[in-house]
């Protein structure tokens, strides 16, 4: 089962900005403890943001942690990505589950 | 914790249409009951929970009281009536997800509090800034620990990313990659929520 984040991006300046978002960039809960699966990108995006607009971009993302219950509630885009390819959930789990010596 | 404001804030507004919507269909209820022939007591029942808090006075209990009412109580005779584009229902729902955020810590066994408190410090280092959306720090936990479980080591060992198969993004190579340019405020992340 895949899930979307939505994210809101705010570009203020007054020229369109490229962004791009990797596939298998990783997004987190914003505390520990949650008990909620983090998420990750199912494949590469790349889009404009328009000048001095809120823009609103929806991302298909698989689970990453599969000892934790369904994803829920505000995220955090962060400094990481999965380091390898996948290309459905129980690979992605797969790859998570493996841990590298 | 720093972000429970975020929290708090979508579950004021989701109270607040709940709220304004029994203000202003209240009344029309009590008729509808009263067509139908609904007991007082019932009747009396309803007409007190639209006493309910003003949205600039309700704390967080009183809402989710109240949301639950509307799932299943006395409020749920307007669940399948529309606010915006939602219905009541779908809004309390909603809303006691939001408010699972404030329980959850409350179910980590000793053992997960003992290894989030060791990990935060460890970690210290990964980014986490919950105002400007962007972090690391909670995945790398999340994930580690999850490795912890998996692992016959009763020992808590605190792994690299490459170890669990994250790779760190290199602005360098990613200038335009979301989370730098959230970092370098050249955008603003304004909310990033995920559904199903």
């Amino acid at each position: 089962m895949s899930w979307t984040v939505e994210i809101s991006i705010k570009n203020t300046s007054s020229s369109k900005l490229p962004c791009r978002i990797k596939k298998g960039q990783v997004f987190e809960n914003k505390k520990v403890g949650t008990g909620f699966q983090n998420v990750a990108a199912v494949k590469d995006y790349i889009f404009d943001i328009p000048p001095n607009t809120t823009h609103k971009v929806h991302i298909e993302v698989l689970c990453i942690n599969q000892r934790l219950a369904a994803p829920q509630g505000f995220l955090n885009v962060t400094s990481f990505a999965v380091s390898k390819n996948f290309s459905s959930q129980d690979e992605l789990w797969n790859i998570m589950n493996t841990i590298n010596q | 914790m720093e972000h429970d404001h975020i929290y708090f804030d979508e579950i004021l507004n989701n109270y607040r249409l709940i709220f304004n919507w029994h203000q202003e269909n209240g009344l029309a209820t009590i008729n509808r009951m009263m067509e139908r022939e609904s007991s007082p007591d019932n009747i009396e029942r309803y007409r007190r929970e639209l006493e309910m808090p003003k949205p600039e006075q309700a704390t967080l209990e009183e809402m989710f009281r109240v949301a639950n009412t509307v799932v299943a109580g006395m409020l749920e005779w307007n669940y399948g009536e529309k606010a915006g584009d939602l219905m009541l229902g779908e809004i309390a729902r909603q809303m006691m997800r939001l408010y699972d955020h404030f329980k959850k810590p409350e179910n980590n066994s000793d053992e997960e509090f003992r290894y989030f408190e060791r990990a935060e410090n460890v970690y210290k280092e990964e980014w986490l800034n919950n105002e400007k959306y962007i972090g690391g720090r909670i995945a790398l936990i999340d994930t580690n620990w999850e490795a912890q479980k998996l692992s016959d080591n009763d020992n808590l060992l605190f792994r690299e990313p490459e170890e669990l198969n994250l790779s760190r993004l290199h602005e360098e190579d990613e200038e335009t990659n979301l989370f730098y340019m959230a970092s370098n405020e050249e955008i603003i992340i304004t909310n990033i929520t995920v559904k199903q």
